[in-house]
């Protein structure tokens, strides 16, 4: 039968399934390929990711804050004057069209009364004070609606003034005085009676409606900080009255950030607010005029957000974490190459005579490298996808914690998985081409030519010396950017892999039976370490991937506990309050923590002379303080918690005082303290940290902590803040009240016993803030950088169990036509790789030790004391064991794999 | 036009041919000062003891090694001294080479037509019958199948056909009937003698008494030295090589124990003597 004939060019025909041939292969190269595609779009996914997560963080925290406008929230306003309906209607179109925002709601309140007007509801001759108020949702809470004409009143005041539903009111502005302005009013039925929420002037209906403590509500000019009973009414009505009477209301339009804010949104929606507020002071616009035509007096629209800054925080902090994650991600993408090519590499091993043939055919390189190309054209068309896939759900789940998904891809990140799979491509194809130019002809043997084999191993121990001098000579806030230190541990690993490689050859194990498998590994070995280059540098792979795998643990964890140990040293407890100088004692005593489960802690400028320039006084209270602040996770800042005893030593011939950050005292100096540059009490060290709770709250210098029950006695009245009068022009000591609860259920806490916080911090703001949080999704990256070394070092094991049973193909046959069993010739090779093993993970002790005790390179937050270093436990060290087995499992698995696959009779002919 | 058309003068021209492999250990020399021309329209067969470095003079002539040291012409090419490039184009178009251990000379992905069919492509050759192709070494059944698929002897007149393709100028085999039985390798030797007829040279490296009977020209190597050819005219005759040594055959170098030979001139004649004998 003719052979039917299919195309004049089989070999590139075939070329795009050819993999499909080799299964085993397929998945290798189907697996890097993904990687190293998912490796390409990871770092423009974690940008997303990490504004998105940024964004939402200092959303959620801003939210907590007491200052009025720092939230994502918009609050639009006009005071003076009402508008006209038509005007009132283009504001809140306007105002609804920006992106980003709810719906608008609308309060008002009337606000002309003051020391010579009073805001009364008048019935015949009797007046009471009560001011206009409406707020969208109020009135039909009420039971009416917003068309409805009439007002509502307090039952209390309604039933003073002797009216019920359906009796008219006057309500109106009245003179206090006869020479005050004329008082004027407005008649309005009476629509209904509301009962006052308890400590409130708004109905309880509503009172608590969430958000409703910032409505604005009528100021009572005769009691500071309270408002007037109000006068409810619908939109309509409170225009119409407040129109009648002359009233300059405050009007507050509220629109809440979406929940589902995402950058880009936020971004157009600072725009566009940023575009209206210019609009509202542009006379020429539409609606600057509409604003100037209200009456009484025109008026002005102004916007208060603090998403402006907001986004721009979470864009800084995004941009920290891009900075952060940046010699990672690099990193990353350097293995996922390597993998891939170590995996083309092997294929390239399993078709060394096919290369030997595509040369003597006279196949062209080129042409070899565009087989190669359209051959990984398949596998380039799945990883494109598949990677993609692959980055979205590892950022997702290991990326900063923003909901990512595939719709949030966009062209640019699909730019980038095109890229991922041009490099697909085109790696193996040079490595595809390299193999076959030095298949081609080209050695000659020349007479007289010496072999000269590379001395890679002093060359890296020299690169070692030389790029670790150019570390130590980096400014080591400028560090973790540098492309020395990104490299650094690989030239660690791979030195330590060189000398423990070469001193492994050197030793020799005792108690081998002859005869044994241990025997012949051992003879195996010994051969091998003397002749076989290529063997070594497998073994020393091994140790590089088994050595950077337990690196990037390491630096997991460090990074993930020195960003907690950076946190507590930054602001100290989950929730800090702070107070100018609100917070007072009542006497010369001590003074006791405002709230249950929290401490006082006190801040005030200090000196050390001969050191001159203020570092910061921490007075805390010893018996509290131990339970309340965060001692960070790495046991860093632990010791202080030890030395709080010792800060209220009464037999200390001076105060005793702890040093926390970079200082030249010790333990035992003496000196005198001067606090405010005014005072100069005498210390004694009775500790030294590189840390302590709340040190770094003003980063630079070193920290004083000391007892506030052994300072303030020795201070003036003045400054004493136990002194209810304490005053000091150049600076009083601020409070700060530091608790283990939430920033509102401090907040809460602390309005209940009248104190309004200035200020409230969370470590979890504070972690935004100076990019610790970034640090955080850093170390995640490296968790994934951390699988690509696995699969790395998992790959070199199945490179040296395939090396093993070529190497010993014609070894096996004979020995096994000598009596030796299969399994015997199994186990001598497995003990060979376990030999291996062994000999990477004493590498890999050597590059630990070394990159834990030598320069942290991890730390991208040098500002914030102490320095995160890589950091090992018992969960790392179980990592790094479960890695070494499954790589002698693999590595001896697939060697037993391919001995099995060979017939005796082919490997005797030399096709083995 | 077929890669193989008659050359005026010699296919493969070598002077003084040597090779030396380098190794970690030193040096090992393949072939010490090989002369040889090789004609169109011959059948070569190279003999010779394992290690005599048959293997080596086939891989310098198809082109796919440099000398180390000496003169090597192939297809007109200064095989040391061409361009990388020049020599690919030779074995890709102008060369067929049958390999010692066939299956690394076949790729495991391919079919047996598809072999074929992509050698003669490479070659030029449009209308190659590729069914006639794989007929002439008995494959004519076996054109679907790939390598792993095939025995060791059909993986071997496989790359015995894809040497054929287009008939080249010059077919090197490297012991092509070395794992088949008498009638295969006698279909293969038929085939190389056809190209030969056709004007293809040949050259064979054989230690198989077939072969070398049907050899136009016999050549022995000896510890990479040509030690002897023999013509068709049956005649062997000791070669002398540049530098004026002679290798005898074994039969006769038994006539010379202790290794030393008296030379006397003899009118015409040049007569060689053991020392020990009587003048």
């Amino acid at each position: 039968m003719p052979t039917p004939h299919r195309g004049r060019h089989p070999l590139w025909t075939t070329a795009p399934a050819r993999l499909l041939h080799s299964p085993g292969w397929l998945v290798l190269v189907l697996l890097a390929a993904s990687l190293l595609v998912a490796s390409v779009v990871a770092p423009a996914l974690f940008r997303t990711s990490a504004r998105t997560a940024a964004l939402d963080a200092r959303v959620e925290t801003a939210a907590a804050e007491p200052a009025p406008g720092a939230s994502a929230d918009l609050r639009a306003s006009w005071v003076g004057g009402v508008l006209p309906t038509p005007g009132e209607g283009l504001v809140l179109e306007r105002l609804d069209a920006l992106p980003g925002f709810g719906p608008p709601v609308l309060g008002a309140a009337g606000a002309a009364q003051e020391r010579r007007l009073r805001a009364v509801v008048r019935v015949g001759g009797t007046s009471t004070g009560a001011a206009l108020f409406t707020h969208d949702g109020v009135v039909e809470a009420l039971g009416g609606d917003e068309d409805d004409r009439g007002v509502w009143l307090p039952t209390e005041i309604a039933e003073g003034l002797g009216v019920v539903p359906g009796d008219r009111v006057r309500v109106g502005l009245e003179s206090v005085s006869a020479t005050s302005a004329a008082s004027r009013y407005a008649g309005a039925p009476l629509a209904g009676t509301y009962d006052p929420a308890p400590g409130s002037v708004l109905p309880a209906a509503v009172a608590d409606t969430p958000g409703s403590e910032d409505w604005v509500l009528p100021l009572d000019p005769a009691r500071p900080g309270s408002a007037s009973p109000l006068v409810v009414t619908g939109r309509a009505t409170f225009a119409r009255l407040a129109r009648a009477v002359d009233e300059e209301p405050l009007y507050a339009v509220d629109l809440a950030a979406d929940p589902a804010l995402d950058p880009d949104l936020a971004e157009g929606a600072v725009a566009a607010l940023q575009q209206l507020a210019v609009e509202a002071f542009d006379d020429s616009t539409e609606l600057a005029r509409a604003t100037q035509r209200a009456v009484p007096i025109g008026t002005r629209l102004e916007l208060a957000s603090g998403l402006p800054d907001l986004v721009d925080e979470a864009t800084e902090a995004a941009s920290s974490a891009e900075q952060q994650v940046g010699p990672y991600a690099t990193a990353g993408q350097v293995l996922a190459a390597a993998l891939l090519l170590t995996a083309w590499v092997l294929v390239g091993r399993s078709r060394r005579r096919e290369e030997a043939l595509s040369a003597g055919l006279g196949v062209h390189p080129a042409a070899t490298g565009a087989l190669t190309l359209l051959e990984l054209l398949p596998v380039a068309l799945v990883a494109v996808p598949l990677g993609t896939v692959a980055a979205v759900v590892a950022i997702d789940v290991a990326g900063p914690p923003a909901d990512l998904g595939l719709g949030d891809l966009t062209a640019g990140d699909r730019g980038l998985a095109l890229l991922g799979g041009g490099l697909v491509l085109l790696l193996p194809s040079l490595v595809a081409v390299l193999a076959a130019l030095r298949a081609e002809v080209g050695g000659r043997g020349r007479l007289g030519a010496r072999v000269r084999a590379v001395p890679w191993g002093p060359l890296v121990l020299v690169a070692t010396a030389v790029v670790l001098v150019g570390v130590l000579s980096t400014d080591p806030a400028r560090r973790g950017g540098s492309p020395l230190t990104t490299v650094l541990p690989l030239l660690v690993a791979a030195s330590a892999a060189a000398v423990v490689v070469r001193l492994a050859g050197l030793v020799r194990l005792p108690g081998a039976r002859p005869g044994g498998a241990r025997w012949l590994a051992g003879r195996r070995s010994a051969g091998a370490a003397a002749a076989d280059r290529g063997q070594q540098a497998l073994t020393a792979v091994l140790a590089v991937t088994l050595g950077l795998f337990a690196y990037t643990l390491t630096v997991h964890r460090g990074l993930v506990e020195g960003a907690d140990d950076k946190v507590a040293a930054l602001v100290g407890a989950p929730t800090v309050t702070s107070f100018e100088d609100a917070l007072r004692g009542t006497g010369r005593r001590a003074i006791p923590p405002p709230v249950d489960g929290s401490t006082l802690v006190w801040r005030q400028r200090a000196t050390l002379p001969p050191v001159f320039g203020a570092q910061q006084l921490l007075t805390i209270d010893p018996p509290t303080f131990g339970d309340v602040a965060d001692w960070g996770s790495t046991g860093t800042l632990a010791p202080g918690r030890d030395l709080i005893d010792r800060l209220a030593d009464p037999a200390a011939d001076g105060v005793p005082v702890l040093l926390a950050g970079d200082t030249e005292r010790a333990v035992g100096d003496r000196g005198t303290l001067e606090v405010n540059e005014e005072i100069g009490l005498p210390y004694i060290v009775v500790g030294v940290l590189p840390a302590f709770p709340g040190s770094e709250a003003r980063t630079g210098d070193a920290a004083v902590v000391a007892s506030s029950r052994v300072v303030f006695p020795r201070l003036p009245g003045y400054l004493d803040p136990r002194d209810p009068l304490s005053v000091d022009a150049t600076g009083p000591f601020t409070a700060e009240v530091w608790s283990q609860a939430a920033p509102e259920e401090l907040r809460d806490r602390l309005r209940g016993i009248g104190l309004v916080p200035d200020d409230v911090v969370t470590m979890a703001g504070a972690a935004v803030g100076e990019g610790l949080l970034s640090s955080s999704w850093a170390a995640q990256y490296v968790v994934v950088l951390g699988l690509v070394v696995l699969l790395l070092a998992l790959a070199s094991a199945l490179a040296l169990g395939l090396r093993l049973a070529d190497r010993d193909a014609v070894s096996d046959v004979l020995l096994a036509r000598m009596g030796w069993r299969p399994r015997q010739l199994a186990a001598a090779r497995t003990w060979e790789v376990v030999r291996a093993v062994l000999t990477a993970g004493v590498a890999t002790l050597v590059t630990t030790a070394a990159m834990l005790l030598g320069p942290s390179l991890v730390d991208q937050v040098t500002s914030v004391l102490p320095v995160s270093r890589p950091r090992v436990g018992l969960t790392e060290v179980l990592a790094v064991a479960a890695l070494g087995v499954a790589m002698v499992l693999a590595s001896a698995g697939v060697g037993l794999a391919r001995a099995r696959g060979r017939s005796s009779a082919e490997v005797l002919r030399g096709n083995g | 036009m077929a890669t193989g058309d008659v050359l005026p003068g010699p296919v493969v021209e070598a002077a003084d041919l040597t090779r030396v492999y380098r190794s970690a250990t030193g040096e090992t020399y393949a072939l010490r000062g090989v002369d040889l021309a090789l004609l169109p329209g011959s059948l070569t067969v190279v003999a010779g003891p394992s290690g005599s470095g048959k293997s080596s003079l086939l891989t310098l002539l198809s082109a796919r090694e440099r000398p180390s040291a000496g003169e090597l012409r192939v297809l007109g090419g200064d095989v040391a001294g061409a361009s990388a490039a020049l020599l690919r184009r030779l074995r890709h178009r102008r060369i067929g080479y049958v390999p010692q251990r066939a299956s690394t000379g076949l790729f495991p992905h391919l079919t047996a037509a598809a072999h074929v069919r992509q050698v003669a492509s490479w070659r030029r050759d449009r209308h190659a019958d590729v069914d006639a192709v794989l007929d002439v070494v008995g494959l004519g059944a076996r054109g679907g199948h790939r390598p792993a698929t095939m025995s060791g002897g059909e993986q071997q007149r496989l790359a015995v056909a894809m040497a054929l393709v287009a008939r080249p100028a010059l077919v090197v085999a490297d012991e092509p009937t070395a794992e088949l039985d008498h009638g295969h390798a006698d279909r293969v030797l038929d085939a190389l003698a056809a190209a030969a007829d056709e004007g293809s040279a040949v050259v064979v490296s054989s230690h198989d008494p077939r072969v070398t009977e049907r050899a136009g020209r016999l050549l022995r190597l000896r510890d990479g030295v040509l030690s002897s050819e023999t013509a068709q005219s049956r005649e062997t005759v000791a070669v002398i090589d540049n530098a004026g040594r002679l290798q005898l055959p074994p039969a006769l170098l038994a006539r010379f124990p202790s290794r030393r030979v008296v030379v006397e001139a003899d009118g015409e004649h040049v007569r060689l003597r053991a020392p020990e004998d009587p003048a």
